[in-house]
């Protein structure tokens, strides 16, 4: 891997996601309906659970929800998958002599490609609750997404490289990623949160972006303050996890 | 021109990863303790190892199991870090190290040569090119279109050796990989990796066979726990290493030696474990003649026949039905088969029974031949011997193969003397091979049983659903159909015994895991011996069709033909 080019890399990458994707609807009928069924049937859950029987004062919730669940959906699949990457490409890894954290980035990427693909079913519930889509968001969604997939990828090159060490990593991102959700103002609103747990929800590394994410699809306002604030978070997560990632890296081939 | 490869002074070392991978909460309760022994606990598998492989080389590297040979390969293809000393490479590196290696078996084999091809440093406008190239040299035609999971050990060998020779790496790993093909694409597959080096390109090649080391290689290193023992000469090293396992090579004489020390001892010499039946004692004093490949003039090794002893020795206990008598003082007190002068041996791969048959004192001294290189002229090579020569007559999973069985049985009753014998240990099921509905049921289940309940490697799951896929695909390689083989013998010689000893479940799940099973871990030693009591319980009951048998003839005194 002397010769590293661009273009090089950027093949490595689109021939793993095109990887990612046929293995992973490989043998489902519905392939990429499932990545919108989820969050959407979730979204169903909590508009029962919170709008109609604890009767949230909160606008317009389905699409409050969705606008905040499917850009989640996106980070939790990736970091719940990431702890699977190797151990999943062992016979890779074990073999050949590549940049192993292509597998992640290729893992981030296809999750987010199918982020990008629910995009329309947002839009739809714009035009269902008489909104429409903002000009804004030409430049806002971009922005936002490089945001994310920075800081997702932080959190899934930390986990996955962990998980080969100590495969409990793999539960307890199960738990630790639920405790999250719930930490993120993504069923709430953040001037719901009481003022003195505020910082507490503010400095979950997520919640900036998941506030911006949603006054972008709903309002399309990009706050530059807020992505300036969410990009510092998503630069440091992403250092600490490439830096352990990389601490680890040569113990792959030899723990697999 | 810089060396392709050079380690300096490389000293490797694996903690026992088990420590912690047994779970993040014992590695924690107990923090200083788990640290300190993963400190302590560690295996070296070099111990500061220094040599260069100049480019254009062909080197080899032999040693026995856990001596350190993968390590280095992994080193060299970059996968591992030495922890002390440096490797440094110089050009595109292929590594065909294992089977299904760099491959995924939910993709199919068009989309599993290009992941392959871009994981080692191509470009996909480069793979585009070469894939026709690639895909007619692997012949594996519409099953390129399969996810990989459906393919047969044979098939996935053929494609990795096809991506990794066609995309022009400079230096090739090869590691035993290659064992698994059949002859044409064997053959095919020696061409290409000749047409290679004069190239220029460099290879590293491990393996076990002696033979084709010192056929192909320039330059040899012999490792032995972590440290070169040593290095140059093919012959010279080859000699040294057979040597230290306790065998004498003379390679400079004309005539080639392989004198065994002490009897017994040589296949603990190669790690291997006997099963604790007690068992009578061979006959000690052993006649010095040598044991030496007619057609290749190699020695021959001496394993035990049908792949491991554990195996071995459940056959040989189908065949006598007393794990009290071994097989030989079997032949000997049911057909006074014991004390014969001259035999010839004509064995596909396995060598090594005829050590037995000396050890014994059934057959005094061999002449062998070995089919693999020879099938097709084989007959021809029989017609050449000696008429009237040999006392027995050693055929090893060959009969089947030959084309013309008629005329190879009659040229091989020729050179018998009068009173000679053919022992023949050969496949004798229905003509046209094919598995029973029931062979494959029964395989299919015990697999999976054994996959769900046995700690085979980590990816077997992805193997466990294809049984009956490879036995539908793999037809036997023979030409002919077998069930003529005894019919055949028949003809001319007098059968005297037919004695089954094994079938389908070997064919179908032995040979699909053996290479995965440690024949020194107990648990898959009961596992070996799991699978062939079941089979020897079904075919008891004839519910196996499929039946490998010992048979033995006797040359027919009648000229009548």
């Amino acid at each position: 891997m002397k010769k590293a080019s661009l273009e090089y890399y950027k093949d490595l990458v689109v021939v793993l996601t095109q990887k990612e994707l046929k293995v992973r609807y490989k043998r489902s009928f519905f392939g990429y309906l499932w990545s919108i069924a989820n969050p959407l049937a979730l979204a169903l859950v909590f508009f029962v659970a919170f709008k109609i029987f604890m009767k949230i004062p909160i606008e317009n919730y389905t699409l409050f929800l969705i606008a905040g669940l499917f850009p989640w959906q996106w980070f939790l699949n990736s970091v719940n998958s990431s702890a699977m990457v190797f151990i999943g490409n062992a016979t890779l890894i074990k073999k050949m002599h590549f940049r192993h954290d292509v597998l992640i980035v290729a893992t981030v990427l296809n999750d987010m490609l199918h982020f990008i693909l629910s995009i329309p079913v947002i839009i739809l519930f714009l035009f269902i609750y008489g909104m429409k889509p903002s000009a804004v968001w030409f430049i806002g969604i971009p922005v936002l997404l490089i945001i994310q997939f920075i800081i997702t990828m932080g959190f899934s090159l930390a986990i996955s490289a962990i998980n080969l060490f100590f495969r409990d990593i793999e539960r307890i991102v199960f738990i630790f990623t639920s405790l999250m959700f719930y930490m993120t103002p993504i069923i709430y609103s953040e001037e719901m949160v009481p003022s003195e747990y505020k910082t507490l929800i503010l400095s979950n590394p997520l919640s900036i972006l998941l506030i911006s994410w949603r006054n972008l699809l709903m309002h399309g306002v990009l706050d530059v303050k807020d992505s300036a604030l969410a990009f510092i978070y998503s630069v440091i997560v992403f250092t600490i996890g490439y830096l352990i990632y990389r601490r680890l890296k040569w113990r792959f081939a030899e723990v697999l | 021109m810089a060396p392709a490869v050079t380690f300096n002074d490389v000293y490797k070392e694996y903690p026992f990863y088990q420590h912690i991978t047994a779970g993040f909460k014992s590695f924690l309760f107990h923090l200083p303790r788990s640290i300190a022994s993963l400190k302590k606990t560690k295996f070296i598998a070099l111990k500061g190892i220094s040599f260069k492989v100049e480019q254009g080389e062909v080197f080899g590297i032999i040693g026995r199991n856990g001596s350190g040979k993968s390590t280095i390969l992994g080193l060299t293809a970059g996968v591992m870090k030495p922890d002390r000393g440096s490797v440094k490479t110089q050009g595109k590196i292929s590594s065909l190290l294992e089977l299904g290696a760099g491959f995924h078996p939910d993709l199919s084999g068009i989309e599993n040569i290009m992941l392959n091809g871009i994981l080692s440093g191509n470009t996909r406008a480069d793979m585009m090119k070469k894939m026709e190239q690639i895909i007619e040299f692997s012949e594996l035609a519409d099953f390129i279109y399969q996810p990989l999971r459906t393919y047969s050990s044979g098939m996935h060998a053929r494609l990795g050796f096809s991506v990794a020779v066609h995309i022009d790496p400079e230096i090739l790993l090869v590691d035993e990989a290659l064992a698994v093909g059949d002859l044409d694409f064997k053959g095919k597959c020696n061409r290409k990796m000749k047409e290679f080096t004069e190239s220029g390109a460099t290879i590293i090649i491990v393996s076990h066979d002696m033979p084709a080391i010192a056929e192909l290689c320039n330059r040899v290193a012999w490792i032995d726990s972590g440290t070169i023992m040593k290095i140059g000469e093919p012959r010279e090293v080859i000699k040294a290493y057979l040597h230290h396992l306790g065998l004498e090579v003379d390679f400079d004489e004309k005539k080639k030696l392989v004198n065994e020390t002490e009897g017994g001892s040589i296949s603990d010499a190669e790690g291997m474990l006997y099963d604790s039946v007690d068992r009578e004692e061979p006959v000690s004093e052993l006649p010095d003649s040598p044991l030496v490949d007619m057609h290749s003039n190699f020695p021959v090794k001496p394993l035990s026949w049908w792949d491991s002893p554990i195996i071995m020795h459940r056959c040989e206990t189908f065949i006598t039905g007393n794990p009290g008598i071994s097989f030989y003082n079997y032949l000997k007190k049911e057909y006074s088969i014991a004390g014969l002068q001259k035999g010839l041996s004509i064995c596909n791969k396995l060598k090594g029974i005829e050590h037995n048959f000396r050890q014994y004192n059934t057959c005094t001294s061999f002449d062998i031949i070995d089919v693999p290189d020879a099938l097709d002229y084989l007959p021809q090579e029989i017609r050449e011997l000696k008429l009237n020569h040999y006392d027995l007559l050693l055929c090893v999973d060959v009969l089947g193969h030959i084309g013309d069985l008629g005329a190879f049985l009659k040229d091989a009753k020729a050179i018998l003397k009068d009173d000679g014998f053919i022992i023949a240990l050969e496949y004798i099921g229905p003509a046209y091979f094919q598995w029973t509905e029931q062979e494959i049921g029964v395989a299919d289940m015990l697999y999976k049983a054994f996959n769900n309940h046995s700690d085979l490697s980590a990816n077997s799951d992805q193997q466990s659903a294809n049984i009956s896929v490879l036995s539908n695909e793999r037809n036997r390689a023979t030409a002919v159909s077998s069930e003529t083989v005894i019919p055949m013998l028949q003809k001319r010689f007098d059968i005297v015994a037919v004695r089954y000893f094994g079938g389908p479940l070997y064919d179908l799940i032995l040979n699909r895991i053996l290479h995965r099973l440690d024949q020194a871990n107990e648990k898959d030693v009961m596992l070996i011996k799991t699978i062939m009591q079941c089979e020897q319980i079904l075919i008891k009951n004839g519910i196996l069709k499929n039946q490998y048998a010992m048979i033995i003839g006797e040359k027919r005194k009648s000229h009548g033909e």
